[in-house]
């Protein structure tokens, strides 16, 4: 008798490509082991074949134009249109101000923020470190965003990589056994139908030979044709040296890429993430579409109305700011895109530091040495200190003193002529 | 290549172009489905034909909410429904068997005779999976089930043909089964 870590149904849904990514990982390794898994696993495949047996002819009949010309037909679909079109026209101008107010609101929330947060807010660790932090021995840092290290133009492209829902290269072989006589037109189909899931992961590992594991993860990211998102090293004296960087490799080679970044050194955490983003893009890409529609009418109007120029100026004003919308959710989509073509890898690689034991004292002649050098600097510090002491407090002191000379003077002849007085009776 | 969702949205700004693309992306796979279901091949022409007047006429409406394959597979399941309400199409399965009769390959004669034997809601969640390709949760949708409900039912409806079809018993995952269930004894 054999335990079962899953239902025959969650092989079959694996199977299916409708598992997630780490369970796909978990029922990949149970069917390596598992004989009778592995059996049902080939059993749903056979069955998944047999059924691709029953094929249909093809059908190339063009669209018979002649049913759209029955007049019911034409007059109900015209009578539709008109009516949904101006119903639509009412409708894309409250999303139109609508987006309007949000933009305004968030504006009005983001900006301040961001002012405020500039001023306090330290910026990228790494470009501050060495004036902030003398107390570190040596620290690097690499910002090398954009930077594709030898990335095949396959791998560059971020929709040829998109429409791999399933992470690792085997599970997709294993899944597409379901598939594998309709592969070709799943090929064909996937950027429109395969789901959008940006994956990232977070990786923290413990290195015994720290040196290496710079040029180890060069080595790695340029053999699966990925790139460094951002990177930065830090050796403090007497202490352990630390890396920690994002990466970023295509989608279905990051199952691939961690396990050669875990051999690295030993895994403290690790951790997958997947979000499908289907409907996002689906929503911005009809979103955009609807802004290019707007542009169009608006260009439109512009060219061929006329009227007072205030209205002109209306119009331009308002093609402005669907320009600059449009401009902003294409920016949005393409790295949508890009963030399911590359999956993000947070890498945080820590050495596996002993710290040295110092057997040599300094010598007698240094510490004597040391010590003079010590009591000149002390010498000095102590005079400039003077220096600037006197330096910073002598105007105001010179200024009171001019004020309070006559009337001190004042009292101190009055004190006198008293004394005199009283002496002389 | 533009999506689905893309060339409808052209196509309700008036572009021929992009209904002629989305008439050649689904006429295939419209027909396969069409054809699998009914006896008479003619009609399942016609039935392609009449899902894209379908889409034509509701293109005002059209809004892309979910998946435009999702949306014309339900057109698809409508005008099946409807078809099948008529007279001619009450008798049940007999189009599956006799046309298995007309084909050469005995093959595809058992393949259709096994999806007959198959209760007729699991069937149709199969075909749909298997030939139509679609997802759990777009089947959901079709069939307005819960997710889970199509999932057990897809397994029970592989299983039950594997049965049909005469696979060696017992089979791997009925073992599995039963040893799940003595883990839990």
């Amino acid at each position: 008798m054999q335990t079962h870590a899953f239902e025959p149904e969650q092989i079959m849904a694996y199977l299916d490509g409708e598992s997630g990514p780490q369970e796909s990982y978990q029922i990949v390794n149970h069917l390596e082991t598992c004989d009778q898994c592995r059996r049902l696993a080939e059993e749903l495949k056979q069955i998944s074949r047999e059924l691709q047996a029953w094929e249909v002819e093809s059908f190339e009949q063009d669209f018979n134009r002649e049913l759209l010309t029955d007049s019911a037909i034409k007059a109900t679909n015209l009578a539709e249109l008109k009516a949904s079109k101006s119903k639509a026209r009412i409708s894309l101008l409250w999303k139109v101000g609508a987006w309007a107010a949000v933009a305004c609101l968030l504006l009005a929330v983001i900006v301040p923020n961001a002012l405020r947060s500039s001023k306090s807010q330290s910026f990228e660790p790494s470009a501050l470190w060495p004036a902030s932090s003398p107390a570190a021995g040596k620290q690097e840092s690499n910002e090398i965003y954009g930077y594709i290290s030898s990335a095949t133009p396959e791998s560059r492209n971020g929709s040829a990589n998109f429409q791999n829902g399933v992470i690792a290269p085997n599970l997709q072989n294993q899944s597409r056994g379901l598939r594998e006589n309709t592969a070709e037109k799943e090929t064909a189909a996937a950027p429109s139908n395969a789901p959008m899931i940006v994956k990232t992961a977070e990786l923290s590992l413990v290195s015994r030979d720290f040196d290496d594991t710079r040029k180890r993860i060069d080595q790695i990211i340029s053999k699966y044709g990925g790139y460094l998102g951002q990177l930065s090293t830090s050796a403090p004296n007497e202490s352990a040296r630390s890396l920690n960087g994002t990466l970023r490799v295509p989608s279905p080679k990051l199952v691939d890429a961690l396990a050669e970044l875990k051999s690295l050194g030993r895994v403290e955490t690790e951790s997958q993430k997947g979000e499908e983003v289907t409907q996002q893009y689906v929503d911005l890409e009809a979103r955009l579409a609807n802004s290019r529609n707007t542009e169009a009418r608006l260009t439109d109007i512009l060219r061929n109305r006329t009227g007072k120029l205030s209205d002109v100026l209306e119009v331009e004003k308002e093609l402005d700011r669907v320009r600059g919308e449009l401009e902003e959710m294409e920016a949005e989509r393409k790295s949508l895109l890009k963030q399911v073509a590359f999956a993000s890898i947070s890498i945080s690689i820590r050495e596996d530091y002993q710290s040295q034991l110092k057997v040599v004292p300094p010598s007698t002649g240094t510490r004597f040495r040391q010590a003079a050098v010590s009591g000149y600097n002390l010498l000095v510090d102590s005079l400039i200190e003077v220096a600037l002491w006197l330096l910073n407090w002598s105007p105001t002191l010179l200024i009171w003193a001019v004020i309070l000379f006559w009337p001190a003077k004042m009292v101190w002849e009055k004190l006198r002529v008293l004394h005199n007085e009283k002496s002389e009776a | 290549m533009k999506s689905d969702e893309s060339l409808m949205l052209d196509f309700q700004r008036g572009s021929q172009e992009a209904f002629d693309e989305l008439y050649a992306r689904y006429r295939g796979p419209l027909f396969g489905f069409f054809s699998r279901r009914l006896d008479d091949l003619a009609r399942a022409e016609d039935l392609v034909q009449e899902t894209f007047v379908a889409v034509i006429r509701a293109t005002a409406r059209y809004e892309p909410r979910s998946l435009l394959r999702t949306y014309l597979y339900g057109i698809a399941m409508n005008l099946l429904r409807a078809e099948r309400r008529k007279p001619a199409m009450n008798e049940p399965q007999e189009g599956i068997e006799d046309r298995g009769a007309d084909t050469a390959l005995e093959k595809v004669l058992q393949v259709k005779q096994a999806l007959a034997q198959l209760e007729a809601g699991e069937r149709e969640i199969l075909m749909l999976r298997e030939y139509e390709q679609l997802e759990y949760a777009e089947i959901a949708e079709l069939m307005r089930l819960p997710i889970n409900t199509v999932r057990s039912r897809l397994f029970r409806a592989r299983m039950s043909l594997k049965e049909v079809l005469g696979r060696e018993v017992p089979s791997a995952a009925r073992k599995h089964q039963s040893d799940r269930q003595k883990v839990g004894e």
